[in-house]
């Protein structure tokens, strides 16, 4: 079978991850890697056993035909690059935020459309096994209907990279700063269960001085159905992601980062007895899980990534849809610009 | 004779500075602008070059003309391979860039490491010193140790094109002074007073910081020193139980818990075997990479002489006195073990 021919632009810290994850997928082959530093893109090539490697990405596009361009600049480079690989009849898998406007997104998103080529954001954490298994169960009905979500995260991003006073962080010159540099990770779950809204109100806060920008956002998402609340903070140790669903008929209670799903359903004493022993047994299995991917995998918390990875490239392979559907893409950037609107902050 | 130390405001950059000026030298501090902003400035303080070097800076060509000796001290360690590769490759580059266009001649004294060398392949016992291969695999070793190596071969290349250039390179082990006691060659750090010590019997190529200074210096001096590699090490390498028996007599409060050497070797050959079978979709943290640990682990000779034999310098500072500054009795300012206080790997 021939290979899938894969480029890489943008080698900023996250392209580690990308070059990782692509040398363990079978039938995917790097065909090369571009940026703008020479020296950078010598020293990935030896690094990750990888090449070619370009500065020049209409050369790289030219000489290596690629069959899927992953686009890791900074999101103010991807109407251009993404452009430009959609062009050169590349399917595009491009690091969040895709863009810093709803209008840029939507740019790219109907040239995608327009050469019948897949275009997909990563929503890495839509594809973590805990997330995974709990909006399948939400959907297949089990639960009843959806009555709120509550959808929290909390990085600690420190000063290292966000706030270094002497190189200003790209996610800086875009509206909501650090903030919209996570935004697209819990919108993305808010949009598994909500892909309209009728109100949309903001709160944000900077609580950290010294630090650019904002670093608490709060906001609530609702239609005459359901409800929603979005967090972030930027400024939280240790690093916490998780979303709490109330159903109808039982909830859902999922710690993304630590990889754990609690279902907790109504019913008689007896079953939520045995529901309670269950879940001792899951929080000892999830710990003990947790353990052994500390170990053997210094990329856990990226678990996600690669399941959402072998999706995208089977769906290449396989001329299928994108593992992350336009309509929530559609609605994730819809929100993620939502909560950064000028005047709609309470 | 007026000298420039880039990084002047880090560890090894503020006693080089003192021993500089000592020699009588006129001393500019290049550092971080933030660095510089939160300088409160003394009689007697040397110049200061407010100067990111991790992004081209405009005019550095001009400034850098005066210079007679650069001392290049700028590296970064334990943040990711991104930020040790802008910290160590991409500040390089453009400090070497600048020299270019400013057709700069002088003395140039790179600080490299021992991370450089390639320790795995050396048997137990041998002999290291300035001969010993560099690294063959760097792709297999740590992000320190990969960058430190990309940054002395564009030193080499680059200098040694240019007309009028004289090289030095000083390759240090593990620096230590009271200010900073952890040392990775010790295992690893268990909170703020406890170290997991891996073996125990090890020799440790340290350093003491003001002698790695004086050495520096020397070569930036010294016309016998030019077109020479220099390793900077103190003569009889305390082993790991030494210097924290030293540590522990200064600081009761240290705990100390012994971890055989077997039986680290034995969990991390287990995880690397592991790692092996599962096609490389697992990968064990650093710290459990045998690759990477093995050349802070190895019993190794070290072999000093060859500063002393070239250059007529001897250590200022005794090994015996420079654990007795490091750890001395009744010490009023005990400083916690943790990373931050850690070396770079070595």
């Amino acid at each position: 079978m021939t290979p899938i021919r894969t480029a890489v632009v943008g080698l900023g810290g996250i392209a580690e991850e990308h070059l990782v994850k692509l040398h363990r997928l079978p039938g995917v082959e790097v065909a090369g890697v571009c940026d703008l530093s020479q020296t950078l893109v010598d020293a990935v090539c030896e690094r990750y056993s990888v090449g070619p490697g370009f500065t020049d990405y209409d050369r790289m596009l030219g000489e290596t035909q690629p069959d899927v361009v992953h686009v890791l600049a900074p999101p103010a480079t991807h109407v251009a690059l993404v452009g430009g690989a959609l062009q050169a009849g590349a399917h595009v898998f491009a690091e969040k935020p895709i863009a810093p406007s709803l209008a840029e997104y939507e740019q790219m998103r109907d040239e995608a459309v327009a050469r019948g080529l897949l275009l997909t954001e990563n929503y890495n954490y839509l594809f973590m096994d805990s997330t995974r298994r709990g909006l399948d169960l939400y959907r297949s009905g089990q639960l009843g209907e959806a009555v709120n979500l509550d959808v929290s995260m909390g990085v600690g991003l420190g000063r290292a990279a966000y706030g270094d006073p002497d190189i200003r962080h790209f996610a800086h010159d875009m509206p909501g700063g650090a903030l919209r540099n996570f935004a697209s990770h819990p919108a993305s779950i808010v949009t598994a269960v909500l892909e309209e809204w009728s109100s949309l109100a903001v709160s944000q806060r900077q609580l950290q001085p010294g630090m650019p920008g904002n670093d608490e956002l709060r906001a609530m998402i609702g239609d005459d159905r359901v409800s929603a609340t979005l967090s972030i903070t930027t400024r939280s140790q240790p690093s916490q992601f998780t979303w709490l669903l109330r159903c109808s008929e039982g909830t859902l209670e999922c710690d993304v980062f630590g990889q754990r799903l609690q279902v907790i359903a109504g019913g008689s004493p007896l079953s939520k007895l045995s529901g309670e022993v269950r879940q001792g047994i899951g929080r000892l299995g999830a710990a003990a899980a947790q353990v052994g991917r500390a170990a053997t995998d210094r990329h856990s918390y990226f678990e996600g990534f690669a399941r959402l990875l072998d999706n995208f490239y089977a769906a290449v392979a396989d001329g299928g849809p994108s593992p992350i559907p336009l309509a929530q893409m559609d609605a994730t950037n819809r929100l993620v610009e939502g909560l950064f609107e000028e005047g709609r902050q309470v | 004779m007026k000298a420039l130390v880039t990084g002047g405001s880090g560890f090894l950059g503020r006693h080089l500075v003192t021993e500089l000026e000592a020699r009588g030298d006129s001393v500019t501090a290049m550092m971080r602008p933030s660095s510089a902003a939160r300088r409160e400035s003394r009689d007697g303080d040397p110049a200061v070059l407010a100067c990111d070097l991790r992004r081209p800076p405009e005019g550095l060509s001009a400034s850098l003309a005066e210079f007679d000796a650069i001392y290049h001290l700028v590296a970064a360690a334990g943040s990711g391979w991104r930020e040790a590769f802008e910290s160590n490759v991409a500040a390089t580059e453009n400090l070497l860039d600048a020299l270019a266009a400013a057709g700069w001649r002088g003395r140039f004294v790179h600080v490299s490491s021992f991370a450089v060398y390639g320790a795995n392949q050396l048997a137990r016992g041998t002999t290291l010193d300035e001969s010993t291969p560099l690294e063959p695999e760097p792709g297999r070793r740590d992000d320190y140790a990969w960058t430190k190596l990309l940054q002395e071969r564009l030193v080499r290349d680059r200098l040694g094109t240019m007309d009028g250039v004289e090289l030095v390179v000083v390759r240090p082990g593990a620096i230590y002074a009271k200010e900073r006691r952890f040392q990775y060659r010790l295992g690893r750090p268990l909170g703020e007073h406890a170290v997991l010590m891996l073996g125990g019997s090890i020799p440790m190529p340290l350093n003491y910081v003001e002698n790695t200074a004086s050495l520096l210096a020397e070569c930036g001096h010294n016309p016998a020193a030019v077109g020479e590699t220099f390793n900077a090490v103190d003569p009889s390498p305390p082993t790991q139980r030494a210097y924290l028996s030293a540590w522990r007599e200064a600081d009761p409060q240290l705990k100390v818990i012994p971890f055989p050497l077997w039986a680290y070797r034995l969990v991390a050959r287990f995880l690397e075997r592991a790692e092996a079978r599962s096609g490389g979709r697992t990968a064990p943290p650093a710290f459990l990479q045998p690759y990477v640990m093995e050349p802070s682990l190895k019993r190794l000779r070290y072999d000093v002489s060859r500063a002393m034999a070239l250059l007529g310098w001897e250590p200022p500072v005794s090994p015996e006195e420079a654990l007795r500054r490091t750890f001395p009795p009744n010490n009023e300012s005990n400083t916690s073990v943790s990373r931050r206080d850690s070396s770079s790997q070595l």
